[in-house]
């Protein structure tokens, strides 16, 4: 396929998300994490119709990074910030359901990391240095759930209340170590040197360059109310910070969460700025699922593919023994414990993304092997995580009992009142 | 809000939009003088991201000296660009100009949708006299120029007198040729409305339209003269006339794909312009058929056939406020400084000849055409600015004439980058001085989303 044909591709993909997506993740219609897009890149990848291949995909590689970038920038900006259904909304998440999802994604992070060192001494030689770097962009990559999934609870089921709010803080603190984690590793994954300062210094990048951009973008925007200018400044600034930290060798996913972070705080620019940003959410991040489907290429995986199993598996479990644990102080229901662990163990958008800079940044086994695993269980997820989470809240009294939910929305994301409004 | 008030708050503004872009410099400097070049491809995010930002930034503070936002996006090229801060080098700007691809459809579409046909059939004396006289005069008067100056210019100098004959054409024909872009981007700028906005818009684009057939004409009749044995071939003028047929058809049949869709859908126009601007476009290059008449003709029929006019060309008129800033700072950072230095006085005495050429020619075609007073006073500053289109067809003569090529080329370059940087300010200033310009600006709290 020409490149040509592959940007109209993603183009009518992004035309389709733009459509299908509004705010978090694909609401209204198809499944709660969006795999449909996945599975739609997988089927035209190199993995069954082969319309398109690596190397094409390489062509468009800083549209990629760039793309990567914004999401998390627009992921960011609505950082800690819990939307009603119909979008029109903002509550602030609850704190301590957002400091114990925090812990719960460090703690998922770690034993997926550990697991996955362990693992990959017994089938690979590699450095050390690499070997640990992998293992731990792999806890990070998946140590958060979907949250897309409480988006799609919302819109098709209605669901509202303490519980949903609790559940969404949960997963959005979990989000922040895949995030900010990625900032670090990537250091330690792609930087040539090893001397202390110099890695410190590389670490703490994204996190200059996302502050003092962020903090450029708000005295900017404090003043510019133009449209055109908006969108100027706030492009500007997030091309910038994903250029400058990829020139850094560092995350670009981590400086555009921190900007976006930055500026989502603003209590004057950033509603403002979610509103703006909301439609053009989904036109981006879909084609990435897209890409990120088509990037795979499991004949590159090879023997690791046990592995990507036994991480699916092993992170399963760690979800379902952390939901028994924290069960009582979400839901309040113990007895819905493996409900919860069930939706917490679904996995979504930031996995694939946090993946697919990897796979972009290193090509090949390793790369194929992260990809895969992110992607593995993301589709797995899809399969309980959505049956978890209707459980979960029905066992709170928290779904709409009509069940029509609010599907019906408007283009900027308003609904239509329905069912319990 | 009094007048003082006001006009602090501007000016800490302006403070800060100064510091704003200070801070971003430095640490894009500090970024790039620390880190060595990993991998090229990662560079362009890092030039598109510094030039929107620091481009949208110095445009509003030129704004508070007058100068139109071009000038300023034109700086920032240069100076964060391959010569000045060397934030990028020249490869990257070279992956950038596909950028100018989408820029191109944009300001061919929006120049097609301002084209209302009955404001086309009310100018067409005006506008048929000012393209025969700026052509006449200003290509006489350039070539004239060019053949006196032949002995400064060493690419020229070892010609035969024929072949200087067909160089000075050439020039001539060039010379008349004008910038759409830069018409458009200042129109856009200054909201400018009324007789002068209007005829200028109407006549850069259609004196584009009568240079691009002009000049494939004139290359057919001079080829002999410049190239040993070779002899006028009809078959050329056939390849031209079905490009030229081809285009306008084509660009009728998007036009109306384009009404249809903005008629049943209506949503996510920026989306259906990227694929026009870059798949459209790699298509009508591989039939070889011209993407700027193509466009041009699309934004006609869509202005003429429907009245779904006004709400496309807001959808480029947005679009276009983000792609301008990166098309005219690519063009800055793709100046040739060195260059430029050394060829200045040259290039200079060529935009004098030009200017007064082109004032000169304003005056008898006004008085021919029976413009209006404020077009035969104003309408010449419009005709001043000259870029991509000027380049694009001296990039056809490097292709065609590798004799002449890269002395021509370089001459070209620096007399386009004075007609690009001072046309835009003379032009901004004459839109004022007329009172067409506008204040009025979508804000974001009336305005939710671009998309």
């Amino acid at each position: 396929m020409s490149p040509g044909w592959l940007l109209l591709g993603l183009l009518a993909v992004a035309f389709l998300g733009s459509n299908v997506a509004r705010g978090r993740g694909v609401r209204g219609f198809g499944l709660p994490s969006g795999s449909e897009w996945i599975l739609s890149g997988i089927a035209i990848g190199p993995q069954l119709l082969g319309l398109v291949h690596l190397r094409e995909l390489s062509f468009l590689a800083p549209v990629l990074a760039a793309g990567l970038g914004w999401v998390a920038m627009t992921i960011g900006m609505r950082f800690g910030v819990c939307l009603r259904p119909g979008f029109e909304e903002e509550v602030r998440a609850p704190s301590g359901a957002f400091l114990l999802g925090a812990v719960l994604g460090l703690l998922t992070a770690v034993g997926l990391a550990g697991f996955v060192y362990a693992a990959l001494g017994q089938y690979v030689v590699l450095a050390p240095r690499l070997r640990l770097g992998t293992a731990m962009w792999i806890g990070c990559s998946l140590s958060g759930s979907a949250r897309q999934l409480v988006d799609w609870a919302k819109e098709r089921h209605g669901a509202r209340g303490a519980v949903t709010d609790r559940i969404e803080a949960t997963i959005g603190g979990s989000e922040v170590v895949a995030l900010a984690g990625t900032a670090p590793l990537s250091v330690l994954l792609f930087s040539p040197t090893m001397d202390v300062e110099s890695v410190l210094l590389r670490a703490a990048t994204p996190l200059i360059l996302g502050l003092l951009l962020g903090l450029v973008a708000l005295w900017l925007l404090r003043f510019e109310m133009r449209i055109a200018e908006t969108w100027g400044i706030l492009l500007g600034v997030q091309l910038l910070s994903a250029g400058l930290s990829l020139r850094a060798g560092s995350s670009v996913i981590a400086a555009g969460f921190l900007l976006g972070w930055l500026l989502g705080r603003d209590p004057l620019a950033g509603p403002e700025l979610r509103l703006l940003t909301r439609p053009a959410e989904g036109m981006v991040l879909l084609p990435l699922l897209v890409v990120a489907g088509t990037s795979l290429q499991l004949s590159e995986v090879g023997y690791l593919g046990w592995l990507v199993i036994g991480v699916v598996c092993v992170r399963v479990v760690i979800k379902l023994g952390l939901a028994r644990i924290t069960c009582g102080h979400i839901v309040g229901t113990p007895s819905a414990a493996t409900a919860f662990g069930l939706s917490l163990a679904s996995s979504g958008e930031i996995a694939c993304l946090v993946a697919l800079e990897y796979t972009l940044s290193t090509p090949g086994q390793l790369g194929q092997f992260v990809l895969a695993c992110a992607l593995a269980t993301s589709l797995l997820g899809e399969l309980f995580g959505a049956v978890g989470l209707r459980r979960t809240l029905a066992s709170s009294h928290e779904l709409n009992i009509s069940g029509t939910g609010n599907r019906h929305c408007t283009n900027h994301g308003s609904a239509e009142t329905t069912g319990w409004q | 809000m009094t007048g003082t008030a006001a006009s602090r708050s501007t000016l800490r503004q302006r403070a800060i939009e100064l510091f704003a872009l200070i801070v971003c410099t430095c640490l894009a400097l500090a970024v790039t003088r620390a880190e060595p070049v990993a991998d090229e491809r990662w560079n362009v995010i890092l030039a598109i991201g510094f030039l929107l930002l620091a481009g949208t930034m110095l445009a509003n503070l030129v704004e508070s000296l007058l100068l139109p936002h071009l000038t300023a996006y034109i700086v920032v090229g240069v100076v964060g660009g391959p010569h000045v801060l060397k934030l990028f080098d020249q490869d990257t700007v070279e992956v950038l100009l596909p950028v100018n691809t989408l820029a191109i459809s944009l300001i061919a579409l929006a120049g097609g949708l301002e084209l209302e046909a009955k404001i086309l059939v009310n100018l067409l004396r005006s506008l048929f006299w000012s393209n025969v006289v700026q052509t006449l005069v200003v290509g006489l008067a350039t070539a004239i120029a060019f053949m006196a100056l032949v002995p400064y210019l060493p690419f020229a100098s070892q010609l035969s007198q024929r072949a200087r004959f067909a160089v000075a054409a050439i020039w001539g024909l060039l010379a008349s040729s004008r910038s759409p872009s830069a018409t458009l981007a200042v129109l856009a700028q200054t909201q400018a409305r009324g007789p002068l906005a209007r005829w200028s818009l109407t006549f850069v684009m259609s004196s584009d339209v009568v240079v691009v057939i002009a000049f494939a004409f004139l290359l057919v009749a001079v080829r002999p003269w410049l190239i040993e044995g070779d002899t006028l071939s009809i078959a050329r003028l056939s390849v031209l006339g079905r490009e030229i047929v081809g285009s306008v058809s084509l660009g009728i049949c998007l036009g109306l794909a384009l009404i249809a869709y903005v008629r049943l859908i209506g949503r996510h126009l920026q989306l259906v312009l990227l694929a026009l601007g870059f798949v459209v476009t790699d298509g009508l290059h591989y039939v070889q058929f011209d993407p700027l008449l193509a466009f041009l003709t699309t934004g006609f029929v869509v202005r003429n056939l429907s009245d779904q006019g006004q709400s496309l060309l807001q959808a480029v008129s947005r679009m276009s406020g983000i792609v301008f800033v990166v098309f005219f700072a690519t063009a800055g950072a793709h100046l040739d400084l060195p260059l430029v230095t050394k060829l200045w006085p040259i290039a200079i005495v060529f935009f004098g000849v030009r200017l007064i050429a082109t004032w000169v020619a304003s005056q008898v075609a006004g008085r021919a055409g029976r413009d209006a007073p404020i077009i035969r006073r104003f309408g010449w500053t419009s005709l001043v600015s000259q870029a991509g289109l000027t380049l694009a067809l001296s990039h056809t003569i490097e292709r065609e004439f590798p004799l002449i090529a890269v002395g021509f080329r370089s001459l070209v370059v620096v007399t386009v980058a004075i007609n690009e940087v001072l046309g835009p300010i003379v032009f901004k200033y004459a839109l004022e001085r007329s009172c067409e310009t506008s204040k009025h600006e979508a804000i974001r709290d009336k305005l939710p989303s671009v998309v």
